[in-house]
């Protein structure tokens, strides 16, 4: 009845929580950035992890030691035995989302994306990212995307926030209040 | 009602609706769907989110905010979850979910968010109220004072609600719970009681025939039903008898008066149970989770008596909770019983003897109504109960005796007469007028005489004779002027059930 992400998101949690009190958070996101490159590449592993999932036994451990041996810090080592031990390997995409989530919200790191309703001129884009850096730090990441059915306008998200300033919010907007008053 | 609204005013609403919400820049606060399913999405980032506020994803799906945890928060969808996805994003409203009320409401069947589920157009002018809101203090009520009249003698006689009050109605399944609620119902017909039926996770097809029956006895002219049948996703079923208490309280806190079934809390609890396992809450007693009793205790506290300075108005709650083999220890209703003032225990026993409506006079109690009836009705009630308490005992007795004196058989003869006067057909409710002529008959041996057979024929003897005779008439004018049973008003009862009743009986 648990899926998969809910599976995943207490391993994520507890490396998140481990790396950072260690002091060692930049360290760990390498190896789940470098994780998430592997499967992302590598059809066997991908095999190999689901493989686990119905026959989980403790020598499976050394198994998970050989294949990555000493390439990862020792947290994320002991994530991946644990996750061995229990057959849960298939969830790594998993714990990669959830990991990095968690990491960005403990490092303060905040995505930023602007979507906007038409092709944007470079001067908007890059004074919005100008003021997107001096609020939320020099490493942050900026995404441009547009999306012409929002009519007009621009939406920035940042982080959990949103600000929506296109027409199609507004008159989702004064849909709703009727359809409150009714 | 669409059609009554008057250019000038669909103008007027048009401009202040565009003024409140015409910011052209908004902001909000969003979480991103991690997984969903069975009705629950978790939803990671609301950060700020409060317990029961209103979420709307990006397509206009509804949710409830209910756990929240430390990164993830339980997200439980008012619609279809099949209209959200995985990456789905869910934006805060800051508001808690509320439901239409007001007028408007009267006459329609609405689902547990207040929409309309009868293709009777918009509901136009209502008033928004919050499903949860808190329950009125103690010094803002006074004691129950005002009969709530069912129309059921057994009820009215023995187990009598006064407006304000919190009575439960529990039997097994089939016992005719429903059917005393809804007579309830249709006995407001000319009062200013307003009546919401919240019907949880019922067949659509029962809801439907219990409509066409308030409807054909013209009761839907005072009455809202809240539906939330079993294939509704469990939040809404979740959400509906707050839903109908909200739209009662509209009614309550302008001096009106409510009265709200809820039918049943034994099948709102397994959508709450089922919507827990969802949200991953820790089972307990019978796997439900921790806060059951509060999900009941917190919806029933709101049933109320106001003081004159909160305008006097008040808000009946008649609970209804299915029993399994006539089990009242079961964790739900031992909760509910204790959470009301009172309750009408109903036997499958009775029911299939043919004593209907089935009420276990012995256990039914009702903590508060006794101080709302009316004199006359207390003072014939009186004799009632201990009549009937004897007869129980005497019965139980006889079973294992045969050669009986002339005295038991007599307390027999009344006492079965005596149940047998309370029997009463659905959809027939009863003055108290009437009540109050029949049980003085039965209390003064008026109807130990009478063959069994021939014996509602006799009582609807005595009821014509309240409308058409002399003796009837007077008696009638008198309990309307002053419902006290003085000597005027004994000598008058004595005299129309010796008149209407002396052709029935054998002697
Ligand atoms: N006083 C009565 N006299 C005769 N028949 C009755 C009486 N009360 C109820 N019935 C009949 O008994 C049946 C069951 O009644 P009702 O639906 O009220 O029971 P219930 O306890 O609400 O059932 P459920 O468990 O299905 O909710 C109905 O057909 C109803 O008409
Ligand atoms: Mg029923």
């Amino acid at each position: 009845m648990y899926n998969e992400e809910e599976l995943a998101r207490p391993y994520a949690r507890a490396l998140a929580e481990a790396a950072d009190a260690l002091g060692v958070l930049d360290r760990v996101r390498a190896d789940i950035e470098a994780l998430a490159l592997q499967w992302e590449a590598c059809e066997a592993l991908r095999d190999w992890c689901r493989a686990f999932r119905s026959q989980p036994r403790a020598a499976h451990k050394a198994e998970v030691a050989a294949l990555w041996g000493d390439s990862f810090a020792p947290q994320t080592r002991m994530m991946l035995e644990a996750l061995a031990v229990n057959g849960a390997l298939a969830v790594i995409p998993h714990v990669v989302t959830a990991f990095r989530r968690l990491a960005d919200s403990r490092q303060g790191r905040v995505a930023v994306s602007l979507v906007f309703a038409a092709d944007p001129a470079a001067a908007t884009v890059s004074a919005l990212t100008e003021r997107a850096k001096a609020a939320y730090g020099p490493g942050t990441a900026v995404t441009v995307t547009v999306d012409p059915a929002l009519g007009a306008g621009l939406i920035v998200r940042a982080g959990n926030k949103q600000i929506d300033g296109t027409l199609v919010g507004r008159l989702r907007r004064l849909r709703r209040a009727f359809a409150r008053s009714e | 009602m669409n059609s009554q609204l008057k250019p000038d005013e669909l103008a007027a609403l048009l401009r202040q609706r565009m003024e409140q919400c015409d910011r052209a820049v908004d902001t909000t606060e969003f979480g991103t769907v991690l997984s969903v399913g069975d009705g629950i999405a978790r939803v990671d980032g609301l950060t700020g989110v409060m317990y029961n506020e209103l979420v709307e994803s990006e397509n206009g799906v509804a949710g409830l905010a209910l756990n929240l945890e430390e990164d993830v928060v339980g997200v439980a969808i008012l619609d279809s979850d099949v209209n959200v996805r995985e990456g789905d994003r869910f934006h805060r409203t800051g508001r808690v979910v509320s439901v239409p009320a007001g007028p408007a409401l009267t006459g329609r069947v609405v689902d547990a968010l207040g929409r309309p589920l009868d293709g009777k157009g918009p509901l136009v002018g209502t008033e928004p109220m919050p499903v949860e809101a808190p329950a009125a203090s103690i010094i803002e009520r006074k004691n129950v004072n005002t009969p709530m009249q069912t129309g059921l003698v057994a009820i009215d006689a023995l187990t009598p609600i006064g407006r304000g009050q919190r009575e439960l109605i529990i039997g097994d399944r089939k016992t005719g719970k429903t059917t005393i609620a809804i007579d309830t119902i249709l006995n407001q017909k000319g009062s200013d009681v307003h009546c919401f039926y919240v019907a949880v996770g019922q067949k659509l097809s029962t809801v439907a025939a219990l409509y066409r029956q308030l409807e054909n006895a013209g009761a839907m002219a005072y009455t809202t039903i809240i539906l939330a049948n079993a294939s509704e996703p469990a939040p809404l079923q979740y959400l509906a008898p707050y839903s109908g208490c909200a739209m009662a309280e509209y009614w309550m806190n302008r001096g009106g008066h409510a009265l709200v079934i809820y039918d049943d809390l034994t099948k709102h609890a397994q959508a709450y149970r089922q919507m827990s396992l969802l949200l991953r809450r820790p089972p307990g007693r019978e796997a439900f989770p921790g806060d059951v009793f509060y999900l009941h205790s917190r919806l029933l506290e709101r049933a109320a008596q106001l003081s004159d300075a909160k305008g006097g108005g008040s808000l009946t709650a008649l609970p209804i909770v299915e029993t399994q083999a006539n089990d009242i220890s079961a964790y739900i209703p031992t909760n509910v019983i204790s959470i009301t003032d009172g309750q009408i225990f109903l036997e499958a026993g009775l029911f299939h003897q043919g004593q209907r409506p089935a009420i276990n006079p012995g256990i039914s109690v009702s903590r508060v109504g006794g101080d709302a009836q009316l004199k006359a009705m207390k003072k014939v009630a009186g004799p009632l109960r201990v009549m009937l308490a004897q007869y129980r005992e005497l019965e139980a007795f006889t079973s294992f005796s045969s050669d009986l004196d002339a005295g038991t058989l007599d307390q027999l003869a009344v006492g079965r007469a005596l149940m047998q006067s309370i029997r009463q057909k659905p959809g027939a409710p009863m003055p108290v007028s009437h009540q109050v002529a029949l049980l003085y008959a039965g209390t003064h041996r008026a109807l130990v005489g009478i063959p069994e057979i021939r014996l509602q024929e006799a009582i609807a003897a005595l009821f014509n004779a309240i409308g058409s005779t002399q003796t009837g008439q007077a008696y009638a004018a008198r309990f309307a002027a002053s419902p006290v049973l003085d000597d005027e008003l004994n000598g008058l009862l004595e005299k129309l059930t010796a008149e209407a009743l002396g052709p029935f009986s054998k002697r």
